[in-house]
């Protein structure tokens, strides 16, 4: 039994725990990640080798440990499992191969990894914002429930997101919806070319409506280099997203994982599984149990505890209320942060309904090129309809029939031996006058061209909400039949349903699906049911993909009673404890969750840092420029907040804050010329140029020193008795945050 | 007189329709065909692979068209013949085509359900993806912006020229 100590513990090594360490590791904070998986490893040729020898190539095939179809595994022996597609192929309700114990009754069809890095691995890169209604679903179309933020609180926060990941994309194609930039802001890198399928979509839906509103194809943000960003290459089109980018040109949280471990603040534990959180008797977390081993399916090779004075659990939406809710104890019966009860409820992911179709002879879009996706129809995602049914984006692919046929491997087949899975041999339009094939030699490549070139899909990402959403149909709880991990940790038990609500967006999007593929592409439809995924909405059998966007068990909000944590991400129950990543999404809205989960992992961070390393000091009125030992560099945004006091700069203008009063006098021996007598001003370094705090402002990121303060007065005495007349100081505060 | 790997190769040729040069090139820095011949000899067994290349120089020294050696390697009249030699043949146009080695028939410690991936190169180098006009999914040497031109033809891929109702490049 080993104790580990540092000022805050993070549980996951993902996108939302390297973010945080970074930003605490900037901030001088002493940070340990405790990771459940391997480490990352120093390139990814081994991952990158796994994938192209797996012969089944799902998301998860060049990760560990290693999933395939043909020798299933036993998640009872496994140290650190997750969920996989060969799981969910091998009987999605059988806990014997399938980690996650799946009650159904509609199956959990979304998977993740427990490695450094998380599952940004595997992840397609998009990187759209959500919406400002998607933050009211509640007070706007009286379902769901509302956000303690908004769209405006999450600003700044979505900006900093976007530099970190290195978003690709045009602000011009991104404000749509009521979607807002702040002046001037342009995104790390300009946007990613369209795809020739793409463009298919543009010339066949432009000008035209469903259900009153535009279909409109957009660009869609990725986190994926158009340009050299941060020392990482330029895309070359590997349309390999998922599972793997071989040249790292797609963000992964690797990337600002590294950059923590280079603060020199922060440690990470590998192969260490968070199996307990420990509350003391003044409620706030006093240890993060862990086990460690070294090998997958090895015996245990330690355990410990590890001891902060703040906890960060970022094990997303399974392994974090997992982990809550096999922490109980007498004293906490319910599990730990689950004073509301809501811990492990409201388990969403994005359903999608795939659509794919044919484009007509003579009509090629050659897929199988550029990234996974680069553009979609968002113009969707928000309307008066969310009322009566879930909202959708569609997402455009550009890897042909691979995800919903499992091509080119089944068309090939299909062809060589004389059968019809891909349902092209004949096609459905040909099956009364074409009888199935055999073919060889140059015919069997001229026909496979002919239907590779001609290959698209569609997918619907469609919002997932609660009948009632204080009684989840949708949750997680530690397997009620005691079922374990290797280690002896009761594994995750999914029970998974969906609403009429949200089946109703899927009988619209199948509608719409017909109509894109059928009457404006002109194309043959050769969608099927696939998968286990399946139900019958007003007598229509629907089938459904998973998403992998694991959100909302842990949620956000104003009451204690019906939320997990405030919208500080701070648990309502123990002041020092953080639940971060999407499980804290209150609703899913329709975008892909990295790029919210980055933004409130930045504001999370903050409120951590400031937590331990805020400086609150005072401001006296009669001395010039006043160091505050702040050093501030353009890396980690600072803010200086008026908190108290009054001073005094002249007897004319009078007891005033930070704000300063109503005199704006122009004199050179001013600390800022112009500005309002009185107010709070700031400069960095020495030599810096002065500019205006008043009651909050964010020091400026081009310059580097210590930030020094001062009143806006006659410094030199030039005009008057300058300084010595001046009476009072201001208590301010030295934050981390941005505006 | 031919090789072995002579045959195997101007066989595969003639199963696949891609040029022999192509399979095979003159200076070929993966050399893809030993491999293949090596890996697929014990899994269809020797006397099976003698029979197949045999049946296939007997044809080709007498100048049979190509597909029309396929078709006497694999077909039984219109319908796909089903001897072990005609399976092991569809077996090995898959593992040109996907790279994946798809058990033809249960034969020694090999059961007719294993399928493998031969190698990351056999994955990089097989030609679906090539007659996609395309490259394999996680294996690009195109540039930045690539997907938003067509790409070169398929005859330039594959040394097939293509259907003319097919390509439009």
């Amino acid at each position: 039994m080993s104790t580990e100590q540092a000022e805050v513990i993070i549980v996951g090594a993902g996108l939302a725990g390297s973010i945080i360490a970074y930003q605490l590791g900037m901030a001088g904070v002493d940070v340990l990640v405790l990771e459940s998986g391997p480490e990352v490893p120093a390139n990814r040729a081994q991952y990158l080798e796994r994938f192209y020898t797996a012969t089944l190539k799902t998301p998860e095939s060049p990760y560990p440990p290693v999933s395939t179809s043909d020798s299933p595994r036993d998640p009872s022996k496994e140290n650190a499992p997750r969920a996989t597609i060969a799981d969910l192929l091998g009987g999605w309700n059988k806990p014997e191969t399938s980690y996650l114990v799946q009650k159904g009754p509609l199956p959990f069809n979304s998977t993740y990894e427990r490695v450094g890095g998380g599952t940004t691995w595997h992840w397609v890169g998009t990187c759209l914002r959500m919406l400002p209604n998607d933050f009211r679903l509640k007070s706007k179309y009286g379902v769901g429930v509302d956000w303690p933020i908004g769209y405006d609180d999450l600003q700044s926060a979505y900006c900093r997101a976007e530099a970190e990941i290195g978003v690709s994309a045009n602000v011009a194609d991104q404000a749509y919806l009521g979607m807002t930039f702040p002046e001037g802001y342009s995104f790390p890198m300009h946007s990613i070319p369209l795809s020739l399928v793409d463009g298919s979509f543009v010339a066949a839906v432009t000008g035209k409506s469903f259900d009153g509103l535009p279909l409109v194809v957009s660009p869609t943000p990725a986190g994926r280099n158009s340009q050299p960003y941060a020392g990482r290459r330029v895309c070359a089109g590997n349309t390999n997203c998922t599972p793997i980018c071989p040249i790292q040109a797609k963000y992964d949280a690797t990337v600002t994982l590294n950059k923590a471990l280079a603060t020199g603040k922060v440690r990470v534990m590998y192969r260490t599984v968070a199996s307990k959180v420990t509350v003391g008797p003044d409620k706030n977390i006093n240890g993060v149990e862990f086990i460690q081993y070294q090998l997958g399916e090895g015996p245990k090779t330690g355990s410990g505890v590890a001891i902060g004075q703040r906890y960060v659990i970022a094990a997303h939406a399974i392994e974090t209320p997992k982990l809550l809710l096999n922490s109980k104890t007498p004293a906490w019966p319910d599990g730990v942060a689950n004073s509301s009860h809501q811990v492990g409820c409201s388990l969403s992911d994005h359903p999608i309904y795939l659509a794919w179709g044919l484009m007509p002879e003579g009509k090629t879009v050659f897929p199988y090129r550029g990234p996974v996706s680069t553009a979609g129809i968002e113009s969707l995602r928000d309307g008066d309809f969310r009322s009566q049914r879930a909202a959708w984006r569609i997402e455009i692919g550009n890897e042909g029939w691979n995800w919903p046929v499992g091509d080119p491997y089944v068309t090939v087949v299909d062809f060589i031996d004389g059968k019809n899975k891909s349902f092209t041999n004949p096609l459905p339009s040909k099956k009364d006058t074409q009888p199935t094939e055999v073919l060889y030699g140059t015919a069997l490549i001229q026909r496979l061209n002919d239907l590779f070139i001609r290959q698209f899909r569609i997918g619907f990402l469609v919002e997932q909400v609660e009948k009632d959403p204080d009684k989840a149909k949708s949750y997680i709880v530690p397997s009620t039949d005691k079922l374990t991990d290797g280690l002896g940790i009761l594994r995750p038990e999914i029970h998974y349903d969906l609403s009429d609500y949200t089946k109703e967006g899927f009988r619209q999007a199948k509608a719409l699906a017909s109509h894109i593929i059928r009457d404006l592409l002109g194309a043959e439809e050769l969608t099927a049911p696939i998968g286990e995924g399946k139900f019958t909405h007003l007598k229509e059998d629907y089938t459904f993909q998973g998403a992998g966007h694991l959100m909302g068990t842990y949620r956000m909000g104003d009451d204690p009673t019906k939320s997990v944590v405030d919208k500080y991400q701070r648990s309502w129950d123990h002041k020092n404890l953080f639940l971060v990543g999407d499980g804290v999404f209150p609703s899913t809205g329709t975008s892909n969750p990295s790029l919210t989960i980055a933004a409130l992992s930045f504001q999370a961070g903050d409120t951590i840092a400031n937590d331990l390393k805020a400086v609150t000091m005072q401001v006296q009125s009669n001395i010039a420029w006043q160091g505050t030992g702040v050093q501030v560099n353009g890396l980690v945004p600072r803010l200086v907040r008026y908190v108290s006091g009054l001073w005094c700069a002249s007897p004319q203008g009078g007891n005033v804050d930070g704000n300063g009063g109503s005199r704006h006098i122009d004199y050179s021996s001013y600390a800022l010329p112009g500005a309002a007598e009185g107010a709070l001003i700031g400069r960095v370094g020495a030599g810096g140029t002065p500019f205006l705090v008043g009651d909050l402002a964010q020091v400026p990121g081009n310059q580097q020193g210590e930030l020094q303060l001062c009143i806006n007065d006659d410094l030199t005495g030039q005009y008057g008795s300058g300084l010595k007349d001046n009476t009072g100081a201001l208590t301010i505060r030295v934050e981390f945050g941005a505006l | 007189m031919s090789s072995d790997l002579d045959n195997f190769v101007g066989l595969s040729s003639a199963l696949t329709g891609i040029p022999v040069d192509r399979l095979a090139p003159a200076i070929d820095q993966v050399g893809l065909p030993p491999t293949f011949l090596a890996f697929i000899t014990p899994r269809i067994t020797p006397a099976v692979l003698n029979a197949l290349l045999t049946q296939y120089a007997t044809l080709a020294a007498d100048n049979v068209p190509p597909d029309q050696i396929a078709q006497a390697v694999l077909m039984d009249g219109s319908h796909p013949a089903v001897t072990q030699a005609a399976r092991a043949a569809r077996s090995i146009m898959k593992l040109w085509l996907l790279g994946v080695w798809y058990q033809p028939y249960a034969t020694g410690n090999y059961a007719s359900t294993d399928s493998t991936v031969v190698s990351d190169q056999a994955y990089i180098q097989s030609w679906a993806w090539k007659i996609a006009q395309a490259h394999p999914m996680g294996y690009s040497e195109m540039f930045f912006g690539y997907w938003n031109t067509t790409p070169p033809s398929l005859e330039d891929y594959t040394g097939v020229p293509a259907n003319t109702q097919g390509a439009s490049s």
